[in-house]
């Protein structure tokens, strides 16, 4: 045993070995780790699609969708789920719970999804589902365009230099789809790439020819088989039928039918060209103010839990490869326009650069508190702690984010602690003592190992229950309390086994000469007055003691008071570089209404000197706007849409944080679109939010779109009329017109015409569909056959038909090839139909969302909720309304936050019970934590910060850190009494001793949290909870704990115990004691 | 330091920690009221939508009814021989080279019954006949013209001689010539005046000669009717079934124009004059009058440039340059039954045409501007918005409220409908930004 604690404490072999053990470790773990911003949560969701070609959202809705709620409802560990009906397929969006195991999950919703399909009806052409996972965010990390050199501005110039555009992108497309670790690529602004055969309606019509005639004809004609084996007597062939085209004229050259004497073919019917088709989106970028360049955009995405490095890295060596390559077009070019790397190196900067701030303030304390040369052993006993962290938290799984320095921030101060005691330790007793270093070192040991690691034990103590926090938000935080208990783990092991055995090379030798330090001289001088101070003002009496105690306790009931009136919200806001714009058109807008939009607000963007790059989409949104999950449900291509994709310049070349900008923008593009009716402008700003949904939500339910839709629309109106909210939406969006039709079925038998040769007939007209492939050589993906009808008043374009009239003429053949007017055979009426189907839950929902901005969520939630109560007196029975979103969860997570305080609580005097064998002192202990949260409430008060989740995590460490103080207090005013002081004195003199190290610890965590405060608006709350808290429990303390002593502590000598705290049995008496803490 | 404060007295040595706390008490009271009031400072403002409008003005609108059909020419002739036999001869046309489809042909002008020779079958000898009496009646129209001419010399010589024995007859009254000389002259103005009337004789004998012959050759003719095709009027051939030297059958029956058009010998065609028959559907039918304005073009796209442009209903995208091909006509005919097969109505239009750029068979579309209605208000599509199936518009008032107003529709043009009841003239109506109006909302109008 002796033999051991030797080895393990006084000889320094083993802790050199164990030095660069850590040290290598550390630094692989600091190279290898995956780096990410925010850690990328594997929360287990899902989005399931079904294709069903042709099929209107309301069969997809009751024929699709239904099935696959009905399945989806009743999985275990489900949390949320909603769907989207769509034209022609179904998105479900399913969230488990975020506890759940990713595998199981997907299991579970796979078998659902099997059980469905069974329910689908049969023959229809639904596709099978696909299960796409989702990460929290769905944000690409890095984006490329391409474009050509050639036909830069001009949009749509020269129809080859398009077409080579496409072919380009697809390569490009398949090349990234093929790296490990990106999921997908969405492209956006490229057209594809279809054999297009237009039918020509007036030929049609003189020559009586069915366009279903001619769609059976090219796919009967378009036909590959093998046809067996033939044997000869010697070897044998096998035989193929190669029918599919493979060239244009083929196609054109098609006969149709024969009248009389002529043989119709397909030219003559129809534009046959190999083109792209129709035009559905722009997209436009801009880096450093340059004018915008077209191009297509390739937006990559990343597979959950992926390294976002990795795939930036190997995106940009694939793309130098390809742009290597001999067959590269000339005039084409990738461009790379922005990625999350330069994003998270950036915020990597931040923390870590306010990181080593905090070290070297450390250290700088360190210097006041002890000799250099204990000074330099502790500091350099930080980062390799750090870097032991690191290495745990790898092997935990963990990647290397924000958080976890965050945690190692806060964590900075109390670890210090541990190794000033020790260095302290060493101090006292080589030098006071003039112990030999092997007799320091084992005392020291002895003295400190348990003190120290009861006071770590206490503040994971209070971690540890905040590491319960379900949901989103909890497995997001969770990191702190998990980064915090590792190193203050870790640092004890530090302190005791690497730098007690090494502090032999910096210690023993300069053991003769010793000065008062600066911090010894002022504590000796502040001792006398404060020890004098207390027995005078605190101690003189019990009724003194009394006055004191209830002084506290008042002040903590007007704290308690005050934080109630504080403002709060889930997250505060956090600088970003990423802003993404939406800018939504009346829904019937066309494409070039968009551009014109988009080039008014994009002209506005350039002048923004604070912004480095833009990437513009017209007829399309930003994928900066549709990073959640209930986003992606909605169509993210539509003519009505703009999106812009803001890259800020790093946050030290601008003036401002980045929220700051949001409301200038808002107005700039107000201004900039003062011409413009009937826009929807909505800025994403996602800062430090974990969760990416709108912290404002409001549900309506109900049964019939259109209501629902009215509704919506007057709820957002009000919702935009209460101050503090913005970017107020719906995920519905304003209903289109729709013209219905209503088969007359008798003129439809009378003229001998079925009702599903009329629908195909219509089909055929309206859509570009896809007939089959068209074949082309190698690999590359066979370019799809399109039928569509030329119409005359697209002049020549692609294209529906664009006026009513043109509808009613749309002519109809019969089997005689004897044209019917479609107004003939069916009646119609206009009715406004929602563009999606939306569910929650399993019920038509519509969503109203908003930010909140200048004001919390939860006020402008307040406000709305008197709103909404008045507006539902007037609602048709069954439509209902439910608040969701931040201020909901907000209440659940905040709930959860003061269980996990009240366990914490409860545990660390479970702790402090057994150490001090008694009941009352854990209790004097314990009464520290309300007295510290008045500094927290009145500091967040004076200050106007705004009370949000990670203040609350701010005051929960905060419990654990004032602990600290508590237990050395009354730790010292025991060893008084036992010294057979009175309890007065002990009090006092205990309290007067102690000043010195509780100055210090406070000083230490103080200082080193600052950096971190003023680094990011993220990080203030947080930081400044427990900074505002340890001025206010150290000042409090050092008063209010000798009257608890005096008033708890009888004044008998008990026995010592073994931790060498004195502890005595006494009842619990004082009734007050018992607080309310939960109160916060 | 400590000395210093020993020599004040006791309250001065606590001044600083005192205004300390009592900063302290000053900041709270003040954060305190400020945080108390801060819910008052905030002023509820519902949004203003921005929208672009429409002043409602009377303006014409044209309801249009869609057709398509074929042209047929209102003649045609399809020619056939009486009997079968060897194509013998196919007329020539005015450059002599043989008739072709294509070719321009005369019909029957003044006193001919017979329009052009087309082509025949062998009936050498009539048709002999025929030629010689054709050379004949040239030849007598020469001999006419060679009398026509001789009398006119003799004309003039009688006028000279006239002249002359006026002059010699004062001349001999006042004896200056002898009666010898005086006889001479009074005899070669007899001698002319004879050769005039001979001459006037000789060319009513050549006309009557001339009739006969013209008589004769008709006669002719009729007898090669039978053997030979004539041009039934002006106009050009559309079909030549037949080719010199080749045998020629008579056709079998044929019921329909197309195959008539197959098997006939030769079709002609006066497409100066057109006709094109509708089925007009049911629903349309009731809409079409006689004598509406009917357009008529080979395809959609030019009638679309031709109706914005005519109609007065601008659209600012489309800008297509004057369509030529596109051809104006008439109602011609209603038909007051519907037509049991296709329950339609057979509506006929004719139109005439100089340039020929129409043919006969072509198949056309048709929009026949069955209503228009000059001064009535109308909006464009995009403006209405409906609930259920009833439409509405918002229409802003003086304080830039909106109101719900609940509109009929009347007739509908290409771009926009007329509304019947439920605006006024002056009223604005929102045409875009409705998706985010409700009853009441504020609106700022966006002029473009």
């Amino acid at each position: 045993m002796q033999r051991l604690t030797k080895k393990l404490f006084v000889e320094t072999q083993l802790a050199k070995l164990l030095l660069g053990m850590v040290l290598l470790v550390g630094i692989l773990a600091y190279n290898g780790m995956v780096r990410e911003n925010y850690p990328d949560l594997e929360i287990p969701s899902a989005i399931v699609l079904t294709y069903w070609p042709g099929a209107a959202p309301e069969q997809v809705e009751k024929e699709v969708t239904k099935h696959l709620e009905d399945e989806i409802l009743a999985l275990k560990g489900l949390k949320t789920f909603s769907s989207g009906s769509y034209n022609s397929f179904s998105v479900v969006a399913v969230e488990f719970d975020a506890d759940m195991p990713m595998l199981e999950a997907m299991q579970l919703l796979r078998d659902a999804i099997d059980k469905a399909e069974a329910e689908f009806p049969s023959g229809a052409g639904i596709e099978k589902p696909e299960i796409e996972e989702m990460s929290v965010s769905n944000m690409p990390v890095i984006s490329w365009s391409l474009s050509g050199k050639v036909n830069s501005s001009k949009a749509g110039s020269g129809e080859v230099d398009d077409l080579l555009l496409t072919d380009t992108a697809k390569r490009v497309e398949r090349a990234f789809e093929q790296l490990p670790l990106v999921k997908k690529v969405d492209i956006v602004g490229m057209r594809e790439k279809s054999l297009h055969v237009r039918l020509d309606p007036s030929r049609l019509r003189e020559l009586g020819i069915s366009p279903l005639l001619v769609r059976e004809r090219i796919q009967a004609a378009n036909l590959d088989m093998a046809w067996g084996e033939f044997e000869a007597q010697e070897n044998t062939f096998t035989m193929y039928l190669a029918g599919r085209f493979e060239q244009v004229q083929q196609v054109e050259q098609l006969p149709i039918l024969r009248l009389g004497e002529r043989t119709v073919r397909l030219y003559e019917l129809a534009e046959v060209d190999l083109r792209l088709d129709r035009e559905r989106s722009r997209t436009y970028f801009s880096i450093d103010g340059e004018p915008f360049q077209r191009g297509v955009t390739l937006d990559v995405l990343k597979r959950p839990g992926a390294d976002t490095f990795a795939v930036i890295d190997s995106t940009i060596a694939l793309v130098e490869e390809l742009q290597g390559q001999a067959d590269w077009p000339q005039g084409l070019s990738m461009t790379h326009i922005n990625d999350d790397g330069e994003l998270i190196e950036q915020a990597f900067n931040d923390i870590s650069s306010s990181m080593l701030q905090a070290v070297v303030i450390v250290f700088a304390v360190l210097m006041l508190l002890l000799t250099w040369r204990e000074a330099l052993i502790a500091g350099l006993a930080l980062p390799v702690t750090m870097l032991a962290v690191l290495a745990t938290m790898g092997a935990l799984g963990y990647s290397f984010n924000s958080m976890i320095m965050i945690g190692m921030v806060l964590a900075l101060g109390l670890m210090v602690d541990v190794y000033i005691l020790v260095m302290e330790g060493m101090h006292e007793n080589l030098f006071v003592r003039q112990l030999s270093f092997a007799e320091a070192s084992m005392a020291t040991v002895k003295q400190f190992a348990l003190p120290a690691t009861a006071g770590q034990l206490t503040t994971i103590l209070a971690m540890v229950p905040m590491m319960m926090v379900g949901g989103i938000d909890g497995k997001f935080i969770r990191i702190l309390p998990i980064t915090i208990t590792v190193t203050l783990l870790l640092s004890l092991f530090v302190a005791f086994l690497v730098c007690l055995p090494l502090s032999r090379y910096m210690l023993e030798k300069n053991a003769a000469n010793s000065q008062p330090l600066l911090m010894d001289k002022f504590a000796e001088r502040v001792r006398e007055g404060l020890s004098n101070w207390l027995s005078r003002w605190v101690l003189a009496s019990r009724v003194h003691a009394l006055v004191w105690s209830v002084a506290a306790f008042c002040l903590f009931a007007f704290s308690l008071h005050i934080a109630g009136l504080l403002p709060s919200e889930m997250y505060p806001e956090a600088d970003d570089r990423k802003i993404g714009v939406s800018i939504e058109l009346a829904p019937d807008a066309t494409l070039a209404q968009s551009q014109r939009v988009a080039d008014k607000a994009g002209e506005f963007l350039l002048e923004q000197d604070y912004i480095e790059k833009i990437i513009a989409y017209v007829g399309a949104k930003s994928p900066m706007t549709t990073a959640n999950l209930n986003d992606a449900l909605l169509p993210s291509e539509a003519w009505n849409q703009v999106g812009f994709s803001l890259t800020l310049l790093p946050k030290d070349q601008r003036d401002s944080l980045s929220f700051e900008y949001l409301e200038p923008l808002r107005q700039g593009l107000d201004k900039a679109l003062f011409d413009e009716p009937g826009l929807t402008v909505k800025l994403v700003h996602i800062g430090g939010n974990p969760d990416t949904a709108a912290p404002i939500q409001i549900d309506l339910i109900g049964a019939d779109y259109n209501q629902l839709i009215h509704l919506a629309a007057e709820v957002k109106r009000q919702l935009q009329s209460i101050p503090g909210s913005s970017d107020v939406a719906d995920n519905l969006g304003p209903a289109l017109n729709e013209i219905r039709f209503f088969p007359r079925h008798e003129m439809l038998s009378f003229h001998g015409i079925g009702e599903g040769e009329l629908a195909q007939q219509i089909r055929v007209a309206m859509e570009e569909d896809e007939i089959g492939h068209f074949k082309v050589e190698g690999v590359e993906d066979d370019p799809k056959i399109r039928l569509s009808m030329l119409w005359p008043s697209r002049l020549g374009s692609q294209g529906g038909p664009r006026h009513i009239a043109e509808l009613n003429q749309l002519p109809i053949l019969n089997q005689q090839g004897r044209v019917v007017p479609l107004r003939e055979l069916v009646e119609f009426q206009v009715q406004p139909t929602p563009r999606v189907f939306v569910h929650r839950e399993g019920q038509r929902t519509v969503t109203v969302t908003a930010r909140a901005e200048g004001r919390t969520a939860a006020e402008v939630v307040a406000d709305m909720q008197e709103v909404m109560s008045e507006l539902s007196e007037n609602w048709p029975a069954g439509y209902r309304y439910a608040f969701g979103g931040e201020v909901t969860k907000a209440d659940e997570s905040y709930g959860q936050m003061g269980i996990a305080f009240l366990v914490a609580m409860g545990s660390i005097f479970v702790l402090l019970s057994l150490m001090f064998n008694s009941f009352a002192q854990p209790l004097i202990i314990i009464l520290v934590v309300p007295l510290a949260m008045i500094g927290t409430f009145f500091g967040y008060f004076l200050t106007g910060t705004v009370m949000s989740f990670s203040g609350l995590i701010g005051i929960v460490s905060l419990a654990g850190i004032a602990v600290n103080n508590g237990i050395v207090l009354v730790d010292t005013m025991n060893q008084h009494l036992r010294r057979g002081e009175s309890v007065a004195q002990a009090a006092s003199l205990g309290a007067a001793d102690r000043l010195r190290p509780i100055l210090s610890t406070s000083l230490t965590t103080i200082l080193s949290l600052l950096p971190l405060a003023y680094s990011d608006p993220q990080w203030y709350p947080l930081c400044m909870a427990i900074v505002y808290g340890l001025v206010a429990s150290t000042l409090i303390s050092l008063v209010v704990i000798p009257a608890f002593y005096l008033l708890l502590t009888k004044s008998e000598v008990t026995k010592p115990v073994v931790t060498g705290p004195v502890v005595k049995q006494e009842p619990l008496q004082v009734s007050e004691t018992n607080i309310d803490v939960e109160g916060v | 330091m400590a000395s210093l404060f020993t020599r004040l007295p006791d309250w001065a040595k606590r001044m600083p920690l005192l205004l300390i706390v009592l900063g302290l008490l000053a900041l709270v009271m003040v954060r305190y009221v400020q945080l108390l009031n801060q819910p008052a400072m905030a002023q509820r403002q519902l949004p203003i939508a921005k929208v672009e409008v429409v002043t409602v003005q009377p303006e014409s609108i044209s309801r249009w009814v869609f057709s398509e059909g074929t042209i047929k020419a209102k003649r045609k002739a399809f020619l056939d021989f009486e009997y079968p036999g060897k194509v013998v001869a196919i007329g020539t046309q005015q450059d002599g080279t043989e008739l072709r489809a294509g070719s321009r042909v005369f019909g029957p002008q003044g006193e001919l019954n017979h329009g052009q020779l087309l082509a025949q079958i062998d009936s050498r000898d009539n048709s002999a006949v025929v030629t010689s009496l054709q050379s004949q009646l040239q030849a007598v129209a020469a001999q006419r013209r060679e009398l026509e001419a001789r009398l006119l010399q003799a004309q003039n010589e009688r006028t000279l001689n006239q002249q002359n024995y006026q002059r010699m007859k004062e001349v001999h009254q006042r004896g200056l010539i002898s009666q010898d000389e005086f006889d001479r002259v009074n005899t070669a103005w007899l001698n002319a005046q004879a050769s005039v009337t001979a001459a006037e004789s000789a060319l009513a004998a050549i006309d009557s000669e001339a009739k006969s012959l013209s008589a004769e050759l008709n006669r002719a003719t009729i007898s090669l009717e039978k053997t030979s095709l004539f041009a039934p009027f002006d106009g050009v051939i559309s079909a030549m079934n037949i080719v010199e030297d080749n045998h020629y059958y008579l056709p079998m029956s044929a019921a329909s124009d197309r195959e008539r058009e197959l098997s006939s010998a030769i079709v002609v065609v006066d497409d100066s004059e057109l006709e094109v028959r509708l089925e007009i559907a049911g629903r349309d039918a009731d809409l079409i009058e006689e004598g509406q304005t009917v357009w008529l073009a080979s395809d959609d796209q030019q009638l679309y440039q031709a109706a914005l442009q005519d109609g007065g209903e601008q659209d600012s995208e489309e800008q297509g340059s004057e369509a030529a091909n596109v051809h104006q006509g008439r109602v011609w005919s209603v038909s007051p039954a519907f037509n049991l097969q296709q329950r339609s109505l057979t509506v006929k239009v004719r139109l005439s045409q100089q340039d020929g750029r129409l043919r006969d068979g072509q198949f056309v579309r048709v929009w026949i501007a069955a209503q228009n209605k000059p001064e009535v208000l109308a909006l464009p599509l995009h403006a209405l918005s409906f609930s259920g199936s009833e439409a509405f518009v918002f229409v802003v008032d003086e304080q830039m409220r909106v109101t719900i107003r609940d509109v009929e529709l009347g007739i509908q043009g290409l771009n926009k409908v007329e509304v019947t009841n439920g605006l006024q003239v002056g009223d604005t109506v929102v045409t875009r930004g409705q998706h985010l109006l409700v009853e009441g909302a504020q609106v700022n109008l966006v002029e473009r």
